[in-house]
């Protein structure tokens, strides 16, 4: 499942926009800031100059004609503006005509000394003048503004800007809360879909142990139904025998009596010809001859009887390979090897695979299993003539056996006993899924019609789970196909019965 | 009384030109009252057309003898109203040719002055006495010494006479202001 494209972050709010906006911010609040303060400055000069101005028109006469009286009274009514430190009037040669300062401010120095006074913005001089002639000059101080006043005039922008600073932040926070619970959301969801998977996963496992268990109930069904004909079958199979049996039997028995008569006869032809009766030899010698046509016809009688036996002994096999599918076979089952058994039939396995194939024997199991030794040969034998079928250019096969202790045997609760498996493992041409679903299936056959009979590996299957053990088949096109047998292994000493 | 006044008016300038050598005390006031000849100028208004050009000069006059011992054209110098330079002229009589914007009348007898104030009367001419003088009355400024300072009285009415228009600054520090009848 791929992760959704994340649309929820616009440019605006990724943090370092956040932060260089509060940067901006910060900025352009200095720079109005910087700005009031200067426009400030520059309206007080404006209003400091317009009232040295003032007083430079009043003053001119008075600075003219040295009237110190009257120069001073215009400063002292200039200095009843408290926002002024120090006002002077010097005339035109410089002379301090008159002058006011407040307590403890300096006094305004004389106009030649000017250059050595420390740069204020606040003190303004302007020229005092009647018409275009200069007469003097007017120095006024503005007292210096309270920084208390002074930051009132800025606390505006100050205001704007901390206020807007907090704002950006508690956004900056919010968005990094909100990609927070967007990531605990994408966490949850990557969860969910984790799960998702995992019922997913537990469905097909569910809808494959079904299909298991509808196929295993078409087998039941299958093999109930073919076990009752194969039952009843064999019983007709049976008396059909009997009376075979019963018919050669009579047919011998008069066979007998007929040569009885007939070597009576020869002896009485062969005397009668010393005795020269020709008329009853006659009759003799035609009774012989009917005696040996006879013999004849009860050789070809005798022929067709072995033929019907042995199609009935054929049907026979049949009806049992099909009880033993069904489990109505009764199996004389006993403690045994698998190796041993194995051993036993070596010669018998490598002369029905021919010379181009090779049984290869990897015998590793020391335990015992239940189960009967001639159902277990035939199986055996089953599953390598398979095998070699399925490999018409020759190959080789695999047949293991190993001992599967409870630990290594990843299988459910209901199977946790010690196991024995075998295998046998070709290089053949494999099967389809398809096939391999229904390999198991009673009269399916992948061989040419007449070759196989469809019933052998659902006869194994049949006797396996009868032996309460485990068939299993895998196989993959041109890969081959290992079949595994797996059963319980003994541990108990008595026998038990096997329905 | 006299004597007092020039003390005191010793002690003012004194303070301020300590490097000048002693002179005498009448030297020392009409150095000042050579600069406040000039300095009457900027309040007064003369009639248009008293100036024939830009440049022309701005005539102050002495009429009779000279009290200034040249203090006035040292005060004047490099100075102007505007763009007229100032001059000092001296004048034994005033005559009808001389444009004078200021008179500085400083004859010895009442009646010169009377008869130079009358020729005078009516014209653009901003006429100044000496308080000194036996009778100064009719000019448009006078001279007198108040308290250790040299003040000034101002007869409006005979600055209208003149055409002249004098600043309420120059007439609000005037020791006394006659004004004219019915304005």
């Amino acid at each position: 499942m791929t992760r959704p494209p994340r649309t929820h972050d616009s440019l605006l709010l990724k943090p370092g926009a956040i932060m260089a906006s509060v940067a901006l911010l910060l900025l352009v609040g200095t720079f109005a800031m910087v700005y009031q303060f200067r426009a400030a400055s520059a309206e007080r000069l404006r209003q400091l100059t317009a009232q040295a101005n003032t007083l430079a028109a009043s003053v001119t006469a008075a600075v003219s004609f040295d009237d110190r009286i009257a120069a001073r009274e215009y400063v002292r009514a200039l200095m009843l503006d408290p926002r002024l430190d120090a006002v002077a009037v010097y005339d035109d040669s410089g002379r301090l005509i008159a002058g006011d300062e407040r307590m403890g401010s300096p006094a305004i120095v004389p106009v030649s000394g000017r250059a050595k006074q420390p740069k204020n913005p606040m003190l303004v001089e302007v020229p005092a003048r009647q018409g275009t002639t200069v007469l003097g000059s007017v120095w006024v101080r503005a007292t210096p503004t309270p920084w208390t006043m002074q930051l009132a005039r800025v606390s505006g922008v100050i205001l704007l800007t901390i206020m807007a600073v907090v704002m950006l932040s508690l956004l900056g926070v919010a968005q990094r809360m909100l990609t927070r619970a967007n990531a605990d959301v994408h966490q949850r969801a990557e969860e969910l879909a984790d799960t998702n998977r995992r019922l997913i996963a537990e469905m097909e496992q569910r809808s494959r142990a079904e299909e298991a268990l509808r196929q295993s109930q078409k087998m039941d069904a299958v093999g109930q139904l073919s076990g009752g004909i194969a039952h009843d079958f064999n019983n007709m199979l049976m008396i059909v025998k009997s009376a075979l049996v019963l018919l050669e039997h009579r047919l011998g028995q008069s066979v007998a009596a007929v040569e009885r008569f007939a070597d009576a006869a020869r002896d009485r032809v062969a005397t009668g010809v010393q005795q020269d009766v020709s008329e009853p030899l006659r009759v003799l010698e035609d009774g012989l001859a009917v005696v040996a046509e006879g013999r004849t016809r009860w050789q070809k009688i005798n022929r067709y009887l072995q033929t019907a036996s042995d199609g009935i002994d054929k049907a026979a096999d049949l009806t049992r390979r099909l009880l033993a599918f069904a489990r109505r076979q009764p199996l004389s089952a006993r403690s045994l090897r698998l190796d041993d058994l194995i051993g036993d039939i070596r010669v018998l396995l490598a002369h029905s695979v021919g010379s181009n194939v090779e049984i290869v024997y990897q015998l590793d199991s020391s335990w015992h299993v239940f189960c009967d030794a001639n159902q277990m040969e035939n199986a055996i034998l089953n599953l390598v003539i398979n095998a070699r079928d399925a490999m018409p250019r020759g190959g080789q096969i695999v047949i293991s056996t190993a001992d599967l202790p409870v630990a290594v045997d990843g299988c459910s609760g209901e199977m946790a006993v010690d196991q024995v498996r075998l295998r046998v493992a070709d290089t053949g041409t494999g099967m389809s899924e398809e096939v391999r679903s229904r390999a198991v299936d009673p009269f399916f056959t992948t061989k040419p019609v007449g070759k196989g009979t469809g019933l052998g590996l659902s006869t194994i299957l049949g006797y396996v789970m009868q032996s309460n053990g485990r068939l299993s088949i895998e196989s993959e096109l041109d890969k081959g196909t290992t079949v595994d047998i797996v059963l319980p292994r003994e541990v108990r000493d008595v026998p038990r019965e096997v329905a | 009384m006299r004597e007092c006044t020039l003390a005191l008016l010793l002690m003012l300038p004194a303070a301020t030109l300590p490097a000048q050598p002693p002179q005498p005390d009448v030297s020392l006031e009409y150095a000042v009252k050579a600069t406040y000849l000039y300095k009457l100028a900027p309040f007064v208004n003369w009639p248009p057309g008293t100036f024939t050009s830009p440049d022309a000069p701005f005539d102050i006059c002495v009429l009779g003898r000279n009290p200034f011992h040249g203090f006035l054209e040292k005060s004047i110098t490099g100075r102007s109203l505007g763009t007229h330079p100032f001059r000092v002229l001296a004048l034994d009589a005033p005559a009808p040719g001389d444009d004078c914007q200021i008179v500085f009348i400083s004859y010895p007898r009442a009646e010169q002055v009377r008869a130079a104030l009358q020729v005078l009367d009516g014209k653009p001419v901003l006429t100044v006495t000496d308080s000194e003088d036996a009778d100064s009355s009719g000019s448009i400024v006078q001279f007198v010494i108040r308290g250790g300072h040299v003040r000034f009285e101002i007869d409006n009415a005979a600055a209208v006479r003149n055409h002249l228009v004098i600043s309420s600054k120059l007439l609000g520090l005037a020791l006394a202001v006659k004004e004219a009848d019915g304005s």
